[in-house]
């Protein structure tokens, strides 16, 4: 089974101006960001309610791995 | 028994398209209640999978008290040892299933990622960077939790 339905919501979107920052998206839009998961997340929620939400942490230029 | 999954392009600022081993994976602490839908970076290097706290107060991580030290290409950061629940679907189920993972206490930028300990036991993984296709075969390990069973 082919899987790729997340991967192109993250493909579409230009995530350019979010480099270091969380995103939150609901169905194929970004509807929060911050530089904490939980407020981002939590933000996303009262935007959308009940709907499913990615959070997704968006790499720097250079990601540097631990 | 394979997981076939199209890495996602990233559109960085300055218009160059940057191909990246993310994963798209369901986590949750174990003092969670909820499974939480996001990225994580598959690195083959790394010892152990890590996440930053802020996310891991999200998922309901436990942060543990005994803070440690981690190693990398970002330096030196403190750390605290747990364990995470990972949810990964395909080829019509759903494995679930517990891994290590260190809480990164210090202000990070990293993304939650994905290291041998746990999930690469699970797991033979390709990567097959010029088709831009991250491949997971499953191993032949006995506590998977598989939904629906097999």
């Amino acid at each position: 089974m082919v899987k790729e339905s997340n991967s192109e919501i993250f493909a579409k979107i230009n995530l350019g101006n979010y480099k270091g920052k969380w995103v939150a998206i609901c169905e194929t839009d970004i509807v929060s960001f911050g530089e904490n998961a939980k407020k981002t997340f939590e933000e996303a929620q009262k935007k959308c309610p009940n709907k499913r939400i990615v959070i997704a942490r968006v790499p720097e230029e250079q990601t540097m791995i631990y | 028994m394979t997981i076939s999954i199209k890495y996602p392009l990233i559109n960085r600022a300055d218009g160059v398209t940057k191909k990246l081993p993310y994963i798209p994976i369901d986590l949750k602490g174990e003092e969670g209640g909820s499974w939480f839908h996001t990225f994580a970076l598959l690195d083959s290097g790394a010892d152990l999978s890590v996440i930053p706290k802020d996310f891991a107060e999200l998922l309901g991580v436990k942060i543990g008290e005994e803070i440690t030290t981690a190693n990398g290409l970002g330096g030196q950061v403190k750390v605290t040892n747990s364990n995470m629940e990972v949810n990964i679907k395909g080829d019509h189920r759903t494995y679930t299933f517990n891994i290590p993972v260190q809480v990164i206490l210090d202000k990070t930028t990293a993304p939650p990622l994905l290291g041998r300990a746990g999930f690469f036991n699970y797991f033979r993984i390709e990567f097959d960077h010029n088709n831009e296709r991250i491949k997971l075969i499953r191993n032949n390990v006995t506590d998977f939790r598989l939904n629906p069973p097999k």
